[in-house]
């Protein structure tokens, strides 16, 4: 198994000491604060690391069960749990991080609380490149930083698609004996960078719903949420109506106004949904 | 429940009737001649089409063997089989169609195909004109000439392999979309695209994608490639390749290195062992 870890081609370190991890994550995202069990004396980690343009690709596994603190950074970063768990802490909240769930930060300081079998892939991503792409959407200047809804939950369609995207990018700059020419390098960290701001909330996400493609009105997306967190238990037209607060038939209509089909047909859509495979 | 077709949420046409089949393929395509081979009574075509600005992605599967005849058209479509065989011909050339292969079609020529009757694909079908324009801000070029496409991939190319492999990707993405994506999310998909398809095809401008590279040896490496592939059953010495390329032998290998996991004498041995002469 250890042969096929993610990016093997491009090893950044691979030690049994934690002065020397600490050394080189470091040089990777900013001097880590890292505490160990009592009697933890060596620690078997490994890291890949391969750097685009304007995105940077990583493997990291711990080896061992950890805290890990990393202060205010200027890169921003998304985590993609690859095996084990842990839970990380943001001020006061803190969340889980696992095969299904994961992060995003823009710079923001961090904890994480991490087993010993924790093994995750790491975006990061240029966040310079990241609002200039978001000013190129949105087509105004983003004057207040960009700020995420850090906890990630890869169910989410928009999200499982990201991480389809990175991870087939992973595979590709691993597995290809050549390199790629780099036309086709820059518009994929493009679209990273699109999906990135399409899968995440944050304090732009209302600016980017209100493009052409997303204008539809606001009870059609209030009955798309409601069917997208509830689709597993019975859900009937009046439920939706009562959610949205307009009457069944107006609802009916202001669907096939702005989707072309009906709310059920939505419900039967997403409930046929083939799920979670990577 | 049935197994949901590939693109099942952006059907196109479900017929059994062939001039249903023909109008509805005329709306995204062009008119094909549709001549069912096999039974005629086995014909149930099942096609969807999904849009994304100048590129459309199809999946189709027509339950009988039957031959499609193509007029010519602004458009290059790109065959992806999944399952059964089947052959594009066009003009004198052909290529056979199995899963894991793909096989394209021209815009500037008419073309057929032959499809078995259990045999299902996806196509990229991408605007002449979208290419041209990606191609001119890539390049900086006038691009004069009509683009030619050659028939078949070049699967040593990194590119090929990656838009061979991205395409099931995408399309599973899509095909779990309850939501239409947002009209920058396609833009960006749609730039992507195109580049992929620039790279991932040889083609009459495709040196100037790999001046953009600036890397001498990559040259050297396609040089020898072609060459080797030329006259696979002659007599080829190493002294004949680093003359075709102007470079010592021993520079001839180290680009083989830095560019490919074998060197120039073992890829001669891999074109003359391959069956047949086929392209991959």
């Amino acid at each position: 198994m250890t042969s096929t870890q993610p990016l093997n081609r491009f090893p950044l370190f691979r030690t049994r000491s934690a002065e020397e991890m600490r050394a080189a994550l470091a040089q990777l995202y900013g001097k880590p604060t890292l505490s160990f069990e009592r009697g933890v004396t060596t620690i078997d980690a490994v890291a890949n690391h391969h750097r685009l343009s304007d995105i940077g690709l990583a493997y990291v596994k711990y080896g061992t069960t950890m805290n890990v603190a990393y202060p205010e950074g200027n890169f921003t970063m998304q985590a993609f749990p690859v095996r084990g768990a842990g839970a990380m802490t943001i001020g006061k909240t803190e969340f889980p991080l696992n095969s299904r769930r994961g992060a995003i930060l823009a710079g923001t300081g961090f904890a994480a609380r991490l087993g010993p079998d924790y093994e995750h892939l790491i975006l990061t991503m240029d966040t310079r490149a990241l609002t200039s792409k978001l000013a190129a959407i949105v087509g105004a200047p983003i004057d207040r930083p960009l700020s995420f809804r850090p906890r990630c939950d890869y169910d989410r369609l928009a999200a499982e698609a990201l991480r389809d995207h990175f991870l087939f990018l992973v595979d590709k700059v691993n597995a290809l004996t050549a390199p790629l020419p780099k036309p086709v390098l820059a518009e994929f960290e493009q679209m990273l960078m699109v999906m990135v701001l399409h899968a995440n909330r944050h304090n732009y996400s209302h600016l980017l719903e209100q493009t052409p493609a997303d204008a539809a009105p606001r009870e059609v997306r209030r009955a798309e949420e409601y069917i997208e967190a509830n689709h597993r238990q019975a859900i009937k037209l009046e439920d939706l109506a009562r959610e949205t607060g307009v009457s069944a038939f107006s609802l009916f209509r202001s669907f096939k106004q702005s989707r072309g089909y009906s709310p059920m047909q939505f419900l039967a859509r997403v409930r046929a949904r083939p799920r979670g495979t990577v | 429940m049935a197994l949901l077709k590939p693109l099942h949420n952006f059907p196109l046409v479900r017929s059994r009737d062939i001039e249903e089949v023909r109008e509805a393929m005329a709306r995204v395509y062009s008119r094909p001649v549709l001549t069912p081979m096999g039974s005629a009574d086995g014909f149930k075509a099942t096609v969807n089409n999904c849009q994304i600005r100048s590129i459309h992605l199809a999946y189709a599967t027509y339950g009988t063997d039957v031959e499609l005849d193509f007029p010519a058209h602004g458009v290059f479509s790109q065959l992806f089989p999944i399952r059964g065989t089947g052959e594009v011909v066009r003009g004198r050339s052909s290529a056979a169609l199995s899963p894991g292969a793909s096989a394209i079609a021209s815009a500037g020529a008419p073309h057929s195909v032959h499809l078995s009757a259990d045999y299902e694909h996806l196509v990229m079908r991408v605007d002449v004109q979208s290419l041209i324009d990606k191609l001119r801000a890539l390049t900086g070029a006038a691009i004069d000439e009509p683009l030619q496409i050659d028939l078949c991939q070049d699967f040593k190319h990194p590119a090929a392999l990656m838009l061979l492999d991205y395409l099931p990707l995408l399309v599973a993405t899509l095909t779990e979309a309850c939501l239409p994506f947002p009209d920058w999310w396609v833009a960006q998909t749609e730039q992507f695209l195109t580049t992929l398809f620039l790279c991932g095809h040889r083609h009459n401008y495709s040196h100037l994608l790999e001046n953009d590279v600036r890397d001498a040896s990559l040259r050297q490496v396609r040089q020898v490639e072609e060459y080797v592939e030329a006259n696979a059953q002659q007599v080829i010495t190493l002294e004949d390749l680093a003359a075709l390329t102007g470079v010592s032998v021993f520079s001839l290998f180290r680009a083989f290195k830095k560019h490919r996991d074998y060197s120039p004498l073992q890829f001669l041995a891999r074109v003359r062992s391959r069956p047949g002469g086929t392209s991959r």
